[in-house]
């Protein structure tokens, strides 16, 4: 039987497959071909024999693998208190879900400087309240300071990841537990906990990647001795141009985090074979005064290690410190030297421009994706390619479209960036009803409408809000990458997260706080879109 | 064997309430049906202690067990689309409950493949709940269910996903396994047919109350209110619009007939009675005796149901639905007089009072 299904006239997917590939393709051909200058053997050899190379891996996966586990050890009470608890500060808890994605890392480490920092805000109050004579909080310019970092700034992907997973899981499952006899320890650890752990094991896998790839935060707090393989990388390319080298980093590092992706995907399968059957039952208020107390404390550690050092920055950026030592005020001074700081109009522009182009490159993408996936029977397409960029680094990305074009060019960073934002775009996309309804678009199609009429006058018109949420996830993320413009930056090419980065590197705090604010402000307007927190989810 | 007893068993939601008083006879099967959104699921969770009602109480075999733990009722129950662990196997599921009484590991494996030989899957114990079909889901969650002998076995919609001769067949395995195991069981539906053909007794909720309990033919013959007989379709419901008395009979006139009333009080017409018949009770003609009821109707349309035809009948704008043998239906749009015997003529008000 013929389907019409099948398509007649080539589908937008069909043209953005290939073109999407290419994004992928270039830029990988080009970060991975320097291996075979002179031998791909003898390079990969040479870097394998290079203690930098075994020790920065190692580094890399214990620091990723030890901030999962912190991620995890955070985020699993806050899962359980949004799905299973009513309370005043919820849609605050949830909110925090967002961001890992719109708060750019950089923000992050410049708020942990002035927060965890030996002249931080913590340690001056810890300082003061029991009258020490030494800062007692030192730990931030070590291992354990970047998994501290990490941890608390990913907490809230487990969070989302497992609190969707337990709220969903089959409050049936768990009655037909206690009607056979279970105790309520045992209705969780052998029901409850199995329908949660495919949502936490995806989770704690992406944790480990955004971890294995993170590059501002291990920049600054790694110290000069150790760095990931992104850093090294970086290193290799950078300063000692020994382009072999930095290939063999990648290639690397490539495959560790594609292993990493495969667990990642494995998982998922499973957590959504459970979505399934899911069944989200109400959320009640605490049971005991001891429940409300325990909230009460999670609460506040919260307050005090996560929200203290975004805190941090917006009270930095208040501050006006003057030459002479010790003496300061509240103003807005900052954000007025750093209006009327010259260039500072055109990093503006810069940002809004770059933004705009990688979010429609990244949504156009993800929507003829999202078709395009309904149409393919094979499983690797469907389920690897909206993966795919997850296991690519932007370092990689940028330094492999380096590689290629033998410059840097201000398309390769916003085709780095599309890349890297299209796989939360899509699935802020895919979260559509109009896209994973197919009846609509056979509907249309039965009315008469051509394959690419319904998916113009259907498809789209549905979608539309959702595609704005993608595009706002997307340009928002691109607005805070500076991860791409420190690896191949582009002469005389500023944006604000760039800025933001000098100023810091140049201990210009005050001032880079206020951009760090106004940059969180841009980028956080997306806390806001619902669809947007449920692409990242 | 034991019976289930709910006494006043009460919930409320400031849209909704449920007010269930309900017995369950020791070793035999109740069906409980009702529309979708009655309360049926919610009164079966109550009578479980999976949902904590607000007043009332739950009986088993006379035992007071309102206060006691799902765990600790003796009731087991079947769930809706089985409720089966994704993550354990046939046999993992089988073994569950038997899991606390420690019986050892070759102990529990012989339990678990000896109930398993009882609902025909000898040897499927090392398969995935998805890997069954409808079907052997369903027996599975029995034999789990089973597996701790519970005196009570609460079913709740426990076929309303499969197709309808998979139903049929289902149900009836159902009710073998109640004859040979003997234990008392309630089984909620929203299909009318599944329960008539399921329950040694009918119990019939409409917005969270059970309006009549009774053998299934019973509730079909002689519903007790307006609301049951508009749930089971069973016959017309004509509204009496005034009563005369000629001889000593009192006679109800509905819009298009007049029908002898049966003895006993005079019905109050301020509670707006109905005449109510079974179907297929009305015969074509104007009756020989004069003392059977006797209408006019015209058919509206003719639906062939197999060994029957089912007419839409208007009598003077009252609607309703005969059922006539196949040969002695109307024809479409024809006008007749129909009679109906005075033995199958009662009269009946609406239970629930709508403000």
């Amino acid at each position: 039987m013929n389907l019409p299904r099948a398509g007649r006239a080539p589908g937008l997917g069909a043209v953005l497959f290939p073109a999407f590939g290419l994004l992928l393709a270039i830029p990988l051909a080009g970060a991975f071909a320097p291996i075979l200058d002179g031998g791909a053997a003898r390079n990969l050899a040479r870097a394998f024999s290079d203690p930098r190379f075994a020790r920065s891996f190692g580094y890399g996966v214990s620091q990723a693998a030890a901030s999962a586990v912190l991620a995890a050890l955070v985020g699993i009470p806050g899962a359980f208190l949004l799905a299973k608890r009513r309370f005043p500060g919820k849609r605050f808890l949830s909110a925090l879900s967002a961001v890992p994605f719109c708060v750019p890392p950089l923000i992050i480490a410049i708020g942990f400087v002035l927060y965890y920092g030996q002249e931080g805000a913590l340690n001056r109050a810890l300082v003061s309240a029991f009258g020490l004579s030494e800062p007692p909080l030192r730990f931030l310019y070590s291992f354990w300071g970047v998994v501290a970092a990490h941890g608390f700034y990913n907490f809230p992907v487990v969070m989302r990841f497992v609190a969707d997973a337990w709220a969903g899981s089959p409050k049936r499952h768990e009655d037909a537990a206690r009607l056979l006899g279970a105790s309520e320890p045992r209705v969780f650890l052998t029901v409850t906990l199995p329908s949660i752990l495919p949502s936490l094991g995806a989770a704690m896998s992406l944790v480990f990647l955004m971890c294995f790839y993170s590059f501002v935060i291990v920049l600054l707090f790694g110290g000069p001795g150790v760095g990931t393989p992104e850093v090294e990388l970086y290193r290799a390319a950078r300063f000692e141009f020994d382009r072999p080298l930095a290939s063999s980093f990648a290639l690397v590092e490539t495959i560790v985090a594609m292993s990493a992706l495969a667990a990642y995907g494995a998982f998922e399968r499973r957590a959504a074979g459970d979505r399934r059957d899911s069944e989200r039952g109400p959320s009640t208020g605490f049971r005991t005064v001891r429940g409300a107390l325990a909230a009460a404390l999670y609460g506040a550690i919260l307050l005090v290690c996560f929200v203290g050092p975004l805190a941090a920055i917006v009270a930095e950026s208040l501050t006006i410190r003057t030459a002479s030592r010790g003496a300061w005020g509240f103003g807005l001074g900052n954000y007025a030297s750093l209006l009327s700081r010259r260039g500072f109009g055109v990093a503006v522009v810069n940002t809004a421009a770059l933004g705009l182009a990688s979010a429609t490159l990244a949504s156009a993408t993800g929507f003829a994706l999202s078709i395009g996936l309904k149409r393919t029977r094979s499983p690797i397409l469907s389920k690897v390619l909206p993966l795919l960029p997850l296991g690519v680094s932007s370092v990689v990305l940028a330094y492999g479209w380096s590689a290629a074009l033998g410059r840097p060019s201000v398309f390769a960073l916003a085709a780095v960036q599309a890349v890297s934002a299209y796989p939360f775009a899509l699935r802020a996309i895919q979260s559509s009803v109009g896209l994973s309804d197919e009846r609509y678009a056979d509907a249309a199609r039965s009315l008469g409408s051509s394959p690419l009429g319904a998916t113009l006058r259907v498809r789209l018109p549905i979608a539309a809000p959702s595609i704005a949420s993608g595009f706002a996830l997307a340009f928002a993320m691109s607005a805070g990458d500076a991860n791409a413009m420190i690896a191949a930056p582009v002469g005389g090419f500023e944006t604000l997260a760039l800025l933001l980065y000098r100023l810091a590197g140049a201990y210009r705090l005050n001032e880079a706080c206020a951009a760090a604010v106004l940059l969180a402000m841009a980028t956080g307007f997306i806390f806001f879109l619902k669809d947007a927190r449920d692409g990242l989810s | 064997m034991v019976s289930l007893e709910l006494r006043g068993l009460r919930k409320a939601w400031p849209s909704a309430t449920i007010d269930v008083s309900l017995v369950a006879p020791a070793g035999s099967i109740l069906a409980v049906a009702g529309p979708s959104g009655c309360g049926k699921s919610t009164m079966l969770r109550m009578a479980a202690g999976l949902v904590r009602p607000d007043g009332g109480r739950v009986a088993v075999g006379g035992t007071d067990v309102t206060a006691a733990e799902p765990r600790d009722r003796g009731i087991g129950m079947v769930f809706q689309d089985y409720a089966l662990f994704p993550h354990l196997d046939v046999g993992g599921n089988v073994a569950y409950g038997l899991r606390p009484l420690r019986l050892g590991r070759a102990e529990t494996a012989r339990r678990v493949a000896r109930l398993l030989a009882a609902v025909d899957l000898d040897g499927f114990e090392r398969r995935r709940p998805h890997e069954l079909s409808g079907g052997e889901r369903q027996r599975v969650a029995l034999a789990r269910t089973l597996a701790v002998e519970p005196s009570v076995v609460l079913f709740d919609e426990p076929l309303s996903s499969l197709d309808a001769s998979l139903r049929k067949r289902l149900r009836a395995d159902i009710v073998d396994e109640q004859r040979r195991l003997g234990f008392t069981a309630v089984y909620v539906t929203h299909d009318l047919e599944e329960a008539m053909a399921i329950g040694d007794t009918l119990a019939v909720m409409v917005g969270g109350e059970v309006l009549q309990c009774d053998a299934p033919s019973e509730v079909w013959a002689r519903p007790s209110s307006v609301e049951v007989a508009l749930f089971m379709g069973s016959g017309p419901c004509l509204p009496i619009r005034r009563l005369e008395r000629e001889g000593g009979t009192l006679w109800a006139r509905t819009s298009g007939g007049r029908f002898p009333m049966p003895e006993g009080p005079e019905p109050d017409l301020a509670s707006a009675p109905v005449v109510f018949f079974e179907r297929s009770a009305a015969g074509p003609g104007g009756g020989t005796t004069g003392a059977e009821g006797s209408f006019e109707a015209r058919c509206v349309r003719a639906d062939f149901a197999g060994d029957a035809v089912d007419c839409l009948m208007d009598s003077a704008g009252d609607r309703f639905t005969l059922r006539f043998r196949r040969g002695e239906a109307p024809m479409e749009g024809g006008e007749a007089s129909y009679s109906v015997p005075r033995g199958g003529l009662g009269v009946v008000s609406r239970s629930i009072r709508t403000p």
